[in-house]
């Protein structure tokens, strides 16, 4: 797709001046006083996505994140004719109108997280937002910038990384990863199974339908293609589509690989080549594929094998660990600062501080997974570049990358 | 030339979907000989390819729509050049005839997969089509190029219907064209609120500092309104500061920073100080 090359140094700007204050400043309205609520008050929040894990989603503000939460509203397009748009609404604009939320939490469909992450924190709002983050790369940057701009919270809806951070073995792997060591090593991470790839493949055999009476089938489409109501593409088998999400790729990903991307230094980088065995994918419905290479600048390699399709690679898992290096590189790597404590959502919400799971490396994380699922579409090597986000040398798989959205929606 | 024989021996060699009504296969390495084996014989097996294509997609023309979305991928790859053409010319001439528009919408998303510059014509003319408007403006965002952004940018100066035109904003603030500012800034300084929006964030994104004033009165709004329109001050100064134009980047933050002064409005000032900051 033919964008503004100027975005590369505009995400300089924002970086310069977020990293300023943004995250580090306490803003008046933690400290109390007018009109503000102090650290220990209740936060007004709303739900919006409200069927499957969004009740969950939800519950955790108070219970995992540990929030005083007052819940004002919530809203789902497949409320129709059901709402009283006071506590329940289908249309996630108005909820995000009012003044007395302060915290969302995001439980729609991934097509739509990126855009209403992103309008939560133009209106003031910080973000629980499910996984995965986004259904594009360029969405992911976008929330990203959109966190830096307005200063708000934004932490994605999986937390394996805090348990493998809480670990020292893990802490000291981070450091080499980040370090550099790993340059000239063979390191490599083999993840098998666990991503539900057939059962997130999307049935085709599926007539159109009439849109339900209950249902803002619009709304629900959004920024996708609007295309006639098929009934597996509403309520789970979305995920099995790629106008709304990534398959059991796009599912689990975010699941498996955000602790890997902890631990291996991977939060603010991306692979560099990407190759897959698979079928040629459907133009409408993800489906089954056996394995993806990602190989990263350091050397390190992340091999995804789905032990539902072909033969598996056959690769080992390849670990480094202190032991591994040399004395010089053991003396530099003593002189390298530990990883920093990672730090819950409801600690970031109070101290205005970032996330753990913060939008850089949600995104960074969600990437492996639409790399990947590039490469198995494409039955291409894809050769990626890290800083601009964009694929090198093959203008066609761009296309696929970051797909126009249906007006008038943008990013 | 290739004959229906031909055509349903490519089909055939499609897996059929599994019990669930799932594509299984086959790898690329057994997909390939049977795309070559397809583009051997030329426009013709193309045409013959969607010819089976049916107007309701329920999955009963499956192998012709799995063929030639495989297709479009394949001529993806860096030595495919020749044959994109033919197949691309094959979608062109039926796009061009008298298929049903379902079907036609189909090959313009094909066309935005594979398609060049020499679709563009054919695209413009279904922007005249209220089914294949949508897909053809992505088509032609997916292209690039100047006769693409000539087209979008003629049809916006048009005028029409606000959803056609919503559209066609889009599509302008996704390719930055500068070309396209003085209707932009038309559309912004208009009536119509939806497109007045959008027009002033396409501006916004192609750092337009001729807009500084629109995007300042915008800001004024209540409600959402005053959300979009605060952003695209922030987004234009963005886009100013990293363009080196300090002056009116600073314009829109200083006005930020002195109208939100409502303390739920605080991360707008906060927003801009870390601007005025960055700029120096």
């Amino acid at each position: 797709m033919s964008k503004q090359p100027a975005k590369t140094s505009r995400r300089r700007f924002i970086q310069a001046a977020a990293a300023s204050s943004t995250f580090s400043i306490v803003p008046p309205h933690v400290l109390g006083g007018p009109n503000h609520v102090a650290p220990s008050d209740t936060f007004g929040a709303a739900l919006i996505g409200a069927g499957g894990r969004g009740p969950g989603t939800f519950r955790d503000l108070s219970g995992k994140h540990g929030l005083n939460i007052r819940k004002v509203a919530e809203c789902d397009v497949k409320w129709v004719g059901k709402c009283d748009n006071k506590t329940r609404y289908t249309d996630f604009r108005r909820i995000l109108e009012r003044k007395d939320i302060d915290i969302v939490a995001i439980a729609t469909p991934p097509h739509w997280h990126a855009l209403i992450s992103i309008a939560a924190m133009q209106a003031g709002k910080d973000v629980v937002c499910e996984k995965p983050m986004t259904r594009f790369i360029a969405e992911g940057r976008a929330v990203v910038e959109a966190s830096k701009r307005y200063g708000r919270v934004f932490q994605i809806g999986t937390y394996g990384r805090f348990g493998m951070a809480s670990k020292k073995e893990n802490r000291e792997v981070r450091k080499i990863m980040l370090g550099g060591f790993a340059r000239g090593r063979e390191v490599r991470y083999v993840h098998r199974g666990g991503l539900k790839v057939g059962m997130w493949s999307g049935p085709i055999n599926v007539a159109p339908k009439p849109v339900p009476e209950w249902l803002d089938w619009d709304l629900y489409c959004g920024p996708s293609p609007l295309k006639p109501f098929q009934p597996p593409r509403f309520g789970g088998m979305h995920r099995g589509y790629w106008d709304y999400d990534g398959g059991g790729l796009g599912d689990m990903g975010q699941h498996k690989f955000d602790p890997l991307s902890y631990l291996f230094g991977k939060d603010v980088t991306a692979p560099v080549e990407v190759e897959a065995s698979a079928p040629p994918a459907h133009p409408e419905a993800t489906g089954m594929w056996g394995w993806v290479k990602l190989k990263y600048a350091d050397g390190f390699e992340l091999v995804i094998e789905s032990g539902e399709w072909g033969k598996p690679t056959g690769l080992p898992s390849k670990r480094i660990r202190r032991d591994d290096l040399n004395e010089q590189e053991k003396q530099k790597l003593d002189q390298r600062p530990d990883p920093e404590p990672l730090i819950g959502f409801g600690e970031a919400v109070k101290t205005r501080k970032q996330a753990g799971g913060h939008a850089e490396a949600a995104h960074r994380t969600v990437c492996i997974m639409h790399l990947a699922n590039l490469a198995i579409r494409t039955g291409r090597k894809i050769r990626f570049d890290p800083e601009t986000e964009q694929v090198v040398g093959d203008e066609l798989a761009n296309r696929l990358v970051n797909q126009p959205m249906r007006a008038p929606w943008h990013l | 030339m290739a004959d229906k024989t031909n055509i349903d021996s490519f089909l055939d060699q499609v897996p059929p979907l599994n019990k669930s009504g799932k594509v299984v296969g086959p790898a690329w390495e057994k997909m390939e000989p049977i795309l070559k084996g397809i583009l051997a014989q030329g426009a013709d097996a193309i045409t013959g390819l969607i010819d089976r294509l049916n107007e309701v997609d329920d999955g009963r023309d499956y192998p012709a729509r799995y063929l030639l979305h495989g297709l479009a991928v394949y001529l993806g790859r860096s030595d495919q050049g020749k044959s994109r053409g033919v197949y691309q010319r094959a979608l062109l001439a039926a796009l061009a005839s008298d298929w049903p528009e379902s079907v036609r919408e189909f090959l313009v998303r094909q066309i935005q997969v594979a398609g060049g510059a020499e679709a563009v014509p054919e695209l413009a003319r279904s922007l005249g089509s209220q089914k294949l408007r949508g897909p053809a403006i992505a088509a032609l965002v997916a292209i690039g190029g100047t006769e693409a952004v000539g087209v979008l940018r003629k049809a916006l100066e048009n005028g029409g219907a606000s959803d056609d035109r919503l559209a066609l904003v889009q599509a302008l603030g996704s390719f930055g064209d500068a070309g396209a500012a003085p209707a932009l800034r038309s559309a912004a300084a208009g009536d119509d609120e939806p497109v007045a929006d959008l027009a002033l964030w396409a501006l916004a994104e192609m750092g337009d500092a001729g807009a500084v004033g629109l995007a300042i009165k915008a800001a004024e709004a209540t409600g959402s309104r005053r959300t979009r329109a605060t952003d695209a001050c922030l987004l234009l100064a963005e886009r100013l500061a990293a363009a080196g134009k300090k002056e009116p980047a600073g314009r829109l933050y200083r006005h930020l920073r002195q109208s939100r002064t409502d303390p739920k409005e605080n991360y707008v000032r906060e927003a801009a100080e870390r601007g005025l900051a960055a700029i120096g």
